[in-house]
This record gives C-alpha cells, sequence and structure tokens, in this order.
C-alpha cells in the first residue's frame, strides 16, 4: 500500500510537461477550429479523434525522450546538430508561427469578453499588460502551478457538453464507424483539426519544459504517462467541443464563423449556462496560451541562437530575450485593436506557416531521435521507428495539403 | 609548412581538397585541435566520395583561400588517430555552449578564428558575435551594407582562445582544459550563476570537476530545486564530500529537500561526527535560531592569551563567518564573554582574554525566532550571535547573512 502511494506522489512531481502542453494546444485557434468542425459537420469528424490522439502521443514521446536523455530542448539539438544556418531559418518560422498564435490568443480573449460585455479595447490591453507583468514580475515557477490549476478549467467543455444530454448511441458509433466524405470542404477541416492539434511549438514545448524539470531517465516511465494524459486531456475536450456545436448548431443547420458565434448561438439552444461556459472556457485558454507561447517562444530562439536568456536577468543582460518576449505581446495585442485589421488573412498565413514548420520538425526530431552519439541505447526501437516515419509522412502531406488549401482556398470546387 | 592566413573555421569546412597532383581528395569535414592555452591545430578531417581522410595537418602543402593543396599523392596518404586530448572544432565546439570564462557567461559559438603562431596553427578565438553569425549565415557583405545606410559598424565578439571552455559531460576534458583552471578560480557566486544556465548533466559534470571545497561554495548559491537535483545526480560519495565541505546550515537545507533514504545514505558517508551534528540541526524549524545556526564556530578558554589565540588561528585557518567575534568559555564550557576579532589584533600579545573580553554578551536561545534573531543584530550591531541551550553552552552561531536571506523570502 505504502509503495503504491509512492508511486502516486512521484508520478504527480513528475506530471506538469505533457498536461500543461495538452492544454495550451486547446487554444483559441483550437476551439474555433473544432467549434467550426461540430458547426459543419455534426459528428462526422469525431473519428478523426482516435488516430489524432495515437498520432499527438507519438510525436511527443520522441521529445520527451529527447529531452531526458540528452538533457537540452529541441532548439538546442537542432542548432548543435544541424547548424546555424537551418536553426536560423527555424527560428524565423518558428517566430512568426508563434506571432500568428498569440494574435489568435487575443482575439479570443477580444471575442470571449465580449460576450459578457466588455469591450475588447478594454479586455485586450488589460490582459496584455497583465501577461507581461505576470511574467516579468512574477516567479515563472509559480505562473506554471497556475497554469496547471487552470488546466482544470477546461471542465467547462465537458460539462456544458454533459448538461446539454447528446445522444450518446450515435455519437458513439461516428466514433468507430467513420463516415468519411471526400467533399473538399470536409477535408480541408480534416487538415485543419490535426493541423492546429499537432503543432510545431509543442514538439518544442514540452521538451524544454522536460529539460527544465531535470527529469531523469529512471522516471522517464511517468513522463510518458504525463504525455499520455496530456494527449487524452487534449482529444477528451476536443471531443465535447465538436459534440457540443454539433448537437446543437449542426441540428439547426446554423452557420457559425469564429468560436464567439459559436458561444451566442448556443445561448437560445443550449441555455445560458452552457454559452457562458463556453465563453469562459474560450477565455481561460487564451490567456493562458497568451502566457505561454510568446514565453516560450522568447527561450527556444535565445537559446538556440545563444543569447542571454530568463526573466530573472535584468533587461541589460538579456535584451534579446526581452525584446523578442515584449514585442509578441505588444504586436500580438495591437493587432486586434486595430480597427479592420485583415485578421482572416493573419489567421490564414499563420496556419500556412505552422504548416510549413512542421514537416521540418517532425523531420529533424526523427533524425535527433536515431542519432546514436545522442541518444545512446534510446533511438527508436525498428517498429517504433517505422510508425514514427509512417505518421511523420502522413502528417506532412496533411500539412502540405493545409498550405495549398489555405494559400488557393478555390481548389477542388 | 603552408603559409596560413587568419581565417575562420567556417571558411574552411567544405573547402576541396587536392593533392600534390590536383586530384580531388574530398572536402573538409572537421578540424582537429589538441587541447592547450590556445589549441594547436593537428589534423583535418577530409570526406572523400565514400572514405574519410583523418590527414596530419603537416600534409597541407599550399593554401589559396579557395583550396587546400597537400603536398602529397593520393596513395601515399597517412591515416592518423584521434587522440584522448584532441577535439573536434565542428563537432564539438561550433555552435555548442561554451563558458566565457572571462565574460562569465555561457554562451554560443558562432564561429572560430584560426591563426598562425611560430609555424602552428592555432585557435586565437570563438565568435560569439552577431558579425560571426552573418558570416555563417552568408550574410556578412549584406549586413555590413545594411549598416552601413545607418552609419553602424557590426560589432566584433570574439573571445580569446585561452578564455574558451567547451562544455562537455565528462571529466576527461576538463582536466586538460587550460581555461577551466581560470574557472575554478572564479567567484563561487559567478560559477554558480554559469552553470544554472546549463543543463542537469553538465551541471553536475562541472562540480564534479571542482575540488570539493569549491563546490562547496557554489552549491549553496544555486536555486533549492537545483541543488536537491544535483545532489541527487552526483555520485553519492561525491555528494556526501561536497555537504560536508557546506555550511552546516546549508547541507541541512538541501538535506531537508532531499528524500529520506537518500539523506540517511549521504549522512552515513560522513564522519560520524559531522553526521551527528547534521542530524541534529535538521530537527529544528528552519526559521529558528536551531536551524539556522551554524556549527562550526570557535570558543577558548578564558585563561588563554591573545598571542595563543592568534596562533591557534593562523595554524588552523578558520573560515570567515568564524571569526567575526571570539567566544571566551569558562570550565564548564559556559559563554561568560566575547571579544571582537579587531579587539583580539590590538590587544597586548601576552594579555589574557579574560582581561580582554567584555562579558556583556548578547545571545540567543535554540528556538528564537529568526525575525527576532535580525532585529538583535541590527539593534546591537553585531554580525553574528551565538546560539546557547539551556546550561549556557554554545551550540552554534547565527551569522546576519542567515538570519537576512531567508527573511527575504
Amino acid at each position: 500500500m505504502k509503495k503504491y502511494w509512492q508511486k502516486i506522489l512521484l508520478f504527480l512531481a513528475i506530471i506538469g510537461p505533457g498536461i500543461i502542453t495538452g492544454s495550451v494546444d486547446n487554444d483559441a485557434g483550437g476551439i474555433t477550429t473544432y467549434s467550426l468542425a461540430g458547426a459543419q459537420f455534426g459528428y462526422s469528424l469525431l473519428w478523426t479523434l482516435i488516430p489524432l490522439f495515437i498520432f499527438y502521443i507519438i510525436a511527443q514521446e520522441m521529445c520527451v525522450r529527447m529531452g531526458i536523455v540528452t538533457g537540452k530542448g529541441l532548439s538546442s539539438l537542432i542548432r548543435e546538430n544541424f547548424g546555424l544556418k537551418i536553426t536560423f531559418w527555424v527560428s524565423i518560422l518558428l517566430v512568426l508561427a508563434q506571432l500568428g498564435n498569440t494574435i489568435s490568443e487575443f482575439a479570443g480573449i477580444a471575442a470571449s469578453m465580449e460576450i459578457f460585455g466588455v469591450s475588447k479595447y478594454i479586455s485586450v490591453p488589460i490582459a496584455a499588460i497583465g501577461i507581461w507583468l505576470l511574467i516579468i514580475k512574477g516567479n515563472y515557477k509559480t505562473v506554471e502551478k497556475v497554469f496547471l490549476v487552470a488546466s482544470l478549467f477546461y471542465i467547462c467543455y465537458l460539462i456544458a457538453g454533459i448538461v446539454d444530454h447528446p445522444p450518446w448511441g450515435e455519437i458513439a458509433v461516428s466514433m468507430i464507424k467513420p463516415n468519411i466524405s471526400f467533399k473538399s470542404d470536409y477535408l480541408i477541416m480534416l487538415i485543419a483539426i490535426v493541423g492546429t492539434t499537432i503543432a510545431p511549438w509543442m514538439q518544442f514545448y514540452v521538451q524544454a519544459s522536460v529539460v527544465e524539470k531535470g527529469i531523469s531517465i529512471k522516471d522517464y516511465k511517468y513522463s510518458k504517462i504525463d504525455v499520455v494524459f496530456g494527449a487524452l486531456a487534449t482529444c477528451i475536450v476536443v471531443f465535447f467541443i465538436i459534440v457540443l456545436c454539433a448537437h446543437n448548431l449542426h441540428t439547426h443547420n446554423i452557420r457559425i464563423e469564429t468560436a464567439e458565434d459559436a458561444a451566442l448561438a448556443l445561448k437560445p439552444l443550449a441555455g445560458n449556462f452552457a454559452s457562458y461556459l463556453f465563453a469562459f472556457g474560450l477565455f481561460n485558454a487564451s490567456v493562458f496560451a497568451a502566457c505561454v507561447l510568446p514565453l516560450t517562444t522568447a527561450y527556444y530562439i535565445c537559446e538556440a541562437l545563444g543569447f542571454e536568456s530568463g526573466v530573472d536577468n535584468s533587461f541589460k543582460e538579456a535584451p534579446q530575450f526581452f525584446i523578442l518576449y515584449t514585442a509578441l505581446i505588444v504586436l500580438g495585442a495591437l493587432i486586434i485593436l486595430i480597427p479592420n485589421a485583415p485578421l482572416i488573412a493573419i489567421m490564414y498565413t499563420s496556419q500556412v506557416i505552422n504548416g510549413l514548420l512542421l514537416p521540418f520538425v517532425l523531420i529533424f526530431m526523427l533524425l535527433l531521435i536515431n542519432n546514436k552519439e545522442l541518444m545512446g541505447n534510446y533511438v527508436n526501437s525498428k517498429i517504433y521507428n517505422w510508425i514514427s516515419w509512417i505518421v511523420t509522412i502522413i502528417l506532412n502531406i496533411i500539412t502540405l495539403f493545409l498550405v495549398i488549401t489555405t494559400i488557393f482556398p478555390d481548389i477542388g470546387k | 609548412m603552408a603559409v596560413f592566413p587568419t581565417l575562420f573555421v567556417s571558411n574552411l569546412l567544405g573547402m576541396p581538397v587536392r593533392d600534390r597532383l590536383d586530384n580531388l581528395i574530398g572536402n573538409v569535414k572537421d578540424i582537429v585541435v589538441a587541447l592547450d592555452k590556445f589549441p594547436r591545430v593537428t589534423k583535418l578531417i577530409v570526406n572523400g566520395r565514400g572514405d574519410k581522410f583523418v590527414l596530419p595537418w603537416t600534409t597541407i602543402g599550399v593554401f589559396d583561400s579557395v583550396v587546400l593543396r597537400l603536398n602529397l599523392i593520393k596513395p601515399e596518404l597517412p591515416h592518423a588517430n584521434i587522440e584522448e586530448n584532441e577535439i573536434l572544432l565542428a563537432k564539438d565546439l561550433l555552435d555548442m555552449q561554451i563558458f566565457d570564462v572571462h565574460g562569465r557567461k555561457v554562451v554560443r559559438v558562432n564561429d572560430i578564428q584560426l591563426s598562425q603562431i611560430n609555424n602552428e596553427v592555432r585557435m586565437v578565438s570563438a565568435d560569439i558575435g552577431f558579425r560571426g553569425m552573418l558570416r555563417r549565415l552568408g550574410m556578412e557583405n549584406f549586413g555590413e551594407k545594411i549598416a552601413d545606410i545607418f552609419n553602424a559598424k557590426i560589432p566584433d565578439h570574439l573571445i580569446s582562445g585561452e578564455f574558451v571552455a567547451p562544455i562537455k559531460p565528462g571529466k576527461k576534458y576538463l582536466h586538460l582544459t587550460v581555461p577551466y583552471q581560470h574557472l575554478s578560480k572564479m567567484h563561487p557566486a559567478d560559477i554558480a550563476d554559469m552553470i544554472s544556465d546549463l543543463n542537469a548533466q553538465e551541471r553536475s559534470s562541472i562540480i564534479e570537476f571542482l575540488d570539493d571545497e569549491t563546490a562547496a561554495d557554489v552549491v549553496p548559491e544555486l536555486s533549492p530545486e537545483m541543488q536537491v537535483e544535483l545532489l541527487k545526480s552526483l555520485d553519492e560519495e561525491k555528494a556526501a564530500d561536497i555537504l560536508e565541505e557546506m555550511d552546516p546550515d546549508e547541507a541541512v537545507d538541501v538535506l531537508q529537500d532531499m528524500p529520506e533514504q537518500q539523506t540517511e545514505r549521504l549522512l552515513s558517508l560522513m564522519p560520524e561526527e559531522d553526521a551527528e551534528d547534521l542530524r541534529e540541526l535538521m530537527t529544528f524549524d528552519e526559521d529558528e535560531a536551531g536551524g539556522l545556526m551554524n556549527t562550526d564556530f570557535i570558543s577558548f578558554s578564558l585563561d588563554l592569551t591573545a598571542e595563543k589565540v592568534i596562533n591557534w588561528m593562523r595554524d588552523n585557518e578558520p573560515d570567515a563567518d568564524m571569526i567575526y567575534y571570539i567566544y571566551v568559555i569558562d570550565e564548564k564550557e559556559r559563554l561568560i564573554g566575547i571579544l571582537s576579532l579587531r579587539g583580539l589584533i590590538i590587544a597586548k600579545p601576552e594579555m589574557k582574554l579574560k582581561e580582554l573580553m567584555n562579558t556583556d554578551v548578547v545571545s540567543i536561545n535554540l528556538d528564537t525566532k529568526q525575525k527576532d534573531i535580525a532585529n538583535l543584530m541590527i539593534k546591537y550591531n553585531y554580525l553574528a550571535l551565538p546560539v546557547l541551550d539551556q546550561e549556557q553552552k554554545i551550540r552554534g552561531i547565527v551569522t546576519l547573512e542567515d538570519a537576512i536571506s531567508l527573511e527575504e523570502e
């Protein structure tokens, strides 16, 4: 009995990286995509969650393993093994992609607060300054604990979904019996779900957190469980968002464009409670991700390029770090406040950049994890390697389609 | 030996290598240096089609900035081995993190400068600046044009080869590298600052390299989490040695955060007396005198002369913390007086402590709260206070630093 408790305690000390990654993954962009998927296609995309769950775990597990064995972040490993040129271009793409993501987080903050009647000209600046101060003046360790608790708020979607009483039988069938359509907008939505769920930054993030925690190889099994939990939490939230929107919006043929539309449309159909829960979930997710993304991006970039990083330094000691961190937040917030800013175009561009980056990141990961000098006995096993290459190729094909369909939206119509 | 201009490794990598008859051997893959104050280039690694050559540097006949020409022909090429004390510049140093021992920072190497010194080519500096980065990206000229527009100059940031300390887990390299001797002479707080930027494996390999005493000064400067993680990852013998050298109050702070079984194992590796002291300290609260105090202190019997006390100190070299004050005890080891270091030094050598001491002693008890301790120190202007038990015996001292550092948190 005592042993059992010790194991649980040990697990609790190790968890975090995987679950936080999973939570940040369900950010404003994610919630929007999942809402649209449910509203537009009902339950017919639910089956994708099962392969997605597996892909997600495979990608994250490799990064966790690399972090534990090498003690280095992904960006460091890329720099040290593939040189400065590649690192430089990856960094540029990563910063642009993260800027796009940060913008969408602030858009999420603006949208969700508007549902509660707060103007974006109030909510966005307050959130931006608050986030900036929290990280600069606060202690990241504490902030991370707050985040871990914040992850619990994703239960909002669970509750909203359950109180809604959707037709569980029908849902169960569509989970296991894929109802695949080959219409182009169905495929585009499928690709968008994959693209928003498996993003390049997550790989950097989870590896950096594992390194930061200094997890040792004997605790690797707990980290694996952490990753599986993270994947599970992500997929459950995605599941409930899709179900909620499918049950209420799809069945009534309501077309929506944004997550805000979804929250508002839910009001008359699922009641005030569900609508507010949905909006609060969106707010929480957006703030959470807006805290994590700019900070961690500044870390990876500075680490790879050899600049001093960390909020413990003064501005004079780590200028690049502070400039990058501040610029991401300021730009992200400002663009939301510009009247008539081409938000849709910005979102599309950010999606394309994410899509361009992912294949490189996945291929670098596979090359690194199979490097005997780095990983010793912890390189991929033969079967695992086959599976991960196949997953990588599938993901790469999907993101390639995502890029093409984003740039040429009329293709296939 | 070819005349060799000052140039960068980035220029050299990929450069074609031809033999005496102009046959292409391959392209430069890496450059081997022997570790030294300014590491000396010894070999060249050349990637040919399907072949890999490790050629002694002396086989290079002519160097003309676009091609390296050997003074041998292909079939004659010798094969050299890479020795224990050698590293590969591109693989082991370029793009890697290093200690800039002079600048006291962890930085990344963007490029490496080689230069000829007395018939030998040596690594003279590591480029950690923006210019090196642009050169690697093939944008140096472009960068300069941009800088010209703004009438600015791109700064060079080179650190001299003698201050370049490669960070590599494993002791082998560290002992051979001259910069590491600079490193161990740095202030412990600076060393701690630098190794905080490293990952856990690198951190423990640096600590293993340092002697126990230096390591014991560095460890308390790290964050509490890092201290625990570090001591867990070190070899237990080494961890116990470092703990033994640490101030007891600081050692206790770490031990209290470690898993119980491991604490016991570490304590069992220490001399019985030290382990007993630590065990006792661990029973006190962290914010009471008993938990804050240091059990390393010195006390003298009241009949000793000033000269004898000073001689004792010369022979025993006590730590700085221990000799703020000289505590005077009677035959039952009870504290009866105190003498400042200044008072001791200016006294006539033959005077006895009992004539010199001040009997109006400010002391605290084992359960005095840290806040009260700090207030007492400020009120009476003391740098350290003795901690007495119920029998008026000194059990330890609390320094101002100990009393205040905890209060800040």
